[in-house]
């Protein structure tokens, strides 16, 4: 089994995040309040923002150590990153964004972005550009382009908080599906009940910037260890320490 | 009613404020193109300074915005995506020629790269000697130019959201690759629209093309300091060249009119 791991410090204007998180192909659900660092944790883990200390590893690759002077620039780190509103690139049509990460003579990328795409069912859309793409259409294209290059893991920041209530369960149960037949570590940011218990995996609550309580769903929801992981996953008041 | 009626009264005054500008602003535009007519136009061309002004203004100001997208891109993209307090205090420092008298920046010009300027005698050491030559007008254009390509270039890289250009290189792109095949096309708008003004600044340049590069016909003598040195002695020549200098105006304004976006998101 693959396993990414990140044991980082990043410190940004008034973040201070600190955390150590490890995800294999059951996938990790990250929580937390507003503020609370989830996006900076996935694109320290990207490469976007540079920790100030930790090391961050997937299988025996380390893309990130700071004792050790590595810094693998993004593009050589093989992780997908999929922003909150899907950060489709606005000028290129829906198969021009999957064939973005492929290499290879023209005709064999798009080739393989079209048969993506309607793996993905969206290719009755690969002409189009992203604005005249409904949500679920959007975040298919979005994942389409995420998994092109074969990424060796898959971040993902609130996936479904863009989407429609009528759009949400179906697209949901579609994107919970396709990442489970990926068989890549997955780190979903989710900020709903109902999300966090479809995604059905080991689930880590972060506030302030610290990783407050990890575990199974099922352990969360019966000893929540603060106000917002009980709030968060319904009822029961947090165990008083 | 009386409400109705002050209201109606503010709105006439309105109108009325307005529309005076409004006069006064395309009067002389109007002016310049119907005391003369066509006929004389021709005769202005004639002029022997008019081809040689003509031709100099376009080399010239095709010269200085060749010089300003290379120069001035990559600050515009360091202003436009740095959060440091020194990038800042840069964008400042950058729109200083929009407010220095055009003559005033001349002069600076002159202090700075005339034969007694600052580095001129170390110029004229290598051989260089830009005071009162073609080089002199295109550095004069640059210089006043240049606010209106940054600041529109920053705007416009300041405008591509942050996410487009991580999940580009999280699907294997270079930097550079991100910039050519993300950034600059969707910056693509702004970077026109301040190229188009900055040519448009410096094809208008006359005070510090006067102070720095002179009235040499041939060498300095652009389409302004011919209008200026027409009027002397044949003012249809200078209303020829006028005429030439708003045609182009407009149509960069028509160039630059505000569209409604093509990429919706």
């Amino acid at each position: 089994m693959t396993r990414l791991a990140a044991n980082i410090a990043v410190r940004i204007g008034t973040l201070d995040l600190e955390i150590a998180l490890e995800v294999d192909e059951r996938g990790l659900v990250l929580v937390g309040p507003n503020g609370a660092g989830k996006t900076t944790a996935l694109l320290a883990i990207v490469g976007a923002r540079r920790p100030t200390r930790g090391r961050i590893a997937i299988a025996d690759d380390v893309l990130f150590d700071r004792a050790g002077g590595i810094d693998r620039a993004t593009e050589d780190r093989g992780l997908a990153y999929l922003p909150q509103d899907y950060a489709l690139f606005p000028h290129l049509t829906a198969i021009g964004n999957v064939a973005f990460g492929l290499r290879g003579p023209r005709a064999e990328r798009t080739e393989r972005a079209r048969s993506l795409l309607d793996r993905l069912g969206v290719g009755s859309v690969a002409d189009r550009h992203p604005g005249g793409l409904s949500g679920g259409e959007r975040q298919r294209v979005a994942l389409a382009r995420a998994l092109a290059p074969s990424p060796r893991a898959l971040l993902l920041d609130e996936p479904l908080a863009a989407l429609d209530v009528e759009s949400r369960d179906s697209v949901r149960a579609f994107l919970i599906a396709e990442l489970r037949a990926q068989h890549r570590p997955f780190i979903v940011i989710a900020h709903d009940r109902e999300d966090v218990r479809a995604f059905a995996a080991p689930v880590a609550v972060l506030e302030h910037g610290r990783v407050v309580q990890r575990g199974e769903l099922a352990s969360l929801e019966a000893h929540p260890a603060t106000s917002f992981t009980a709030r968060l996953l319904g009822g029961r008041s947090p165990d008083p320490d | 009613m009386r409400h109705s009626l002050r209201r109606g009264a503010w709105r006439a005054a309105g109108y009325a404020l307005g529309g005076s500008l409004l006069a006064f602003l395309v009067l002389p535009v109007v002016a310049l193109f119907v005391t003369g007519n066509p006929a004389d136009w021709l005769t202005g061309l004639r002029n022997p300074i008019t081809v040689p002004a003509l031709v100099l203004s376009l080399v010239t100001t095709a010269l200085s915005l060749g010089v300003l997208v290379a120069f001035g891109t990559p600050l515009a993209w360091w202003l436009g995506r740095s959060e440091a307090r020194v990038a800042r205090l840069v964008e400042t420092v950058v729109q200083l020629p929009i407010v220095v008298p055009p003559a005033v920046a001349g002069l600076a010009l002159l202090l700075a790269f005339g034969r007694r300027g600052l580095i001129g005698p170390l110029l004229e050491d290598v051989g260089i000697d830009i005071a009162f030559s073609t080089t002199a007008v295109v550095l004069a254009q640059v210089f006043v130019a240049a606010p209106f390509y940054i600041q529109a270039a920053t705007a416009a890289f300041a405008g591509v959201d942050e996410n487009l250009l991580v999940v580009a290189r999280t699907l294997g792109a270079r930097p550079a690759t991100v910039l050519f095949r993300v950034a600059l096309p969707l910056a693509r708008r702004g970077l026109i629209a301040g190229a188009a003004l900055a040519w448009a600044r410096a094809l208008g340049e006359f005070g510090a093309t006067l102070m720095f590069a002179g009235n040499l016909s041939g060498r300095t003598q652009t389409l302004p300091l011919a209008v200026y040195t027409a009027l002397e002695s044949d003012v249809r020549a200078a209303q020829a060249l006028a005429v030439i200098l708003v045609v182009i105006a407009l149509g960069i304004i028509i160039v630059l009119r505000p569209r409604r976006g093509r990429h919706r998101r």
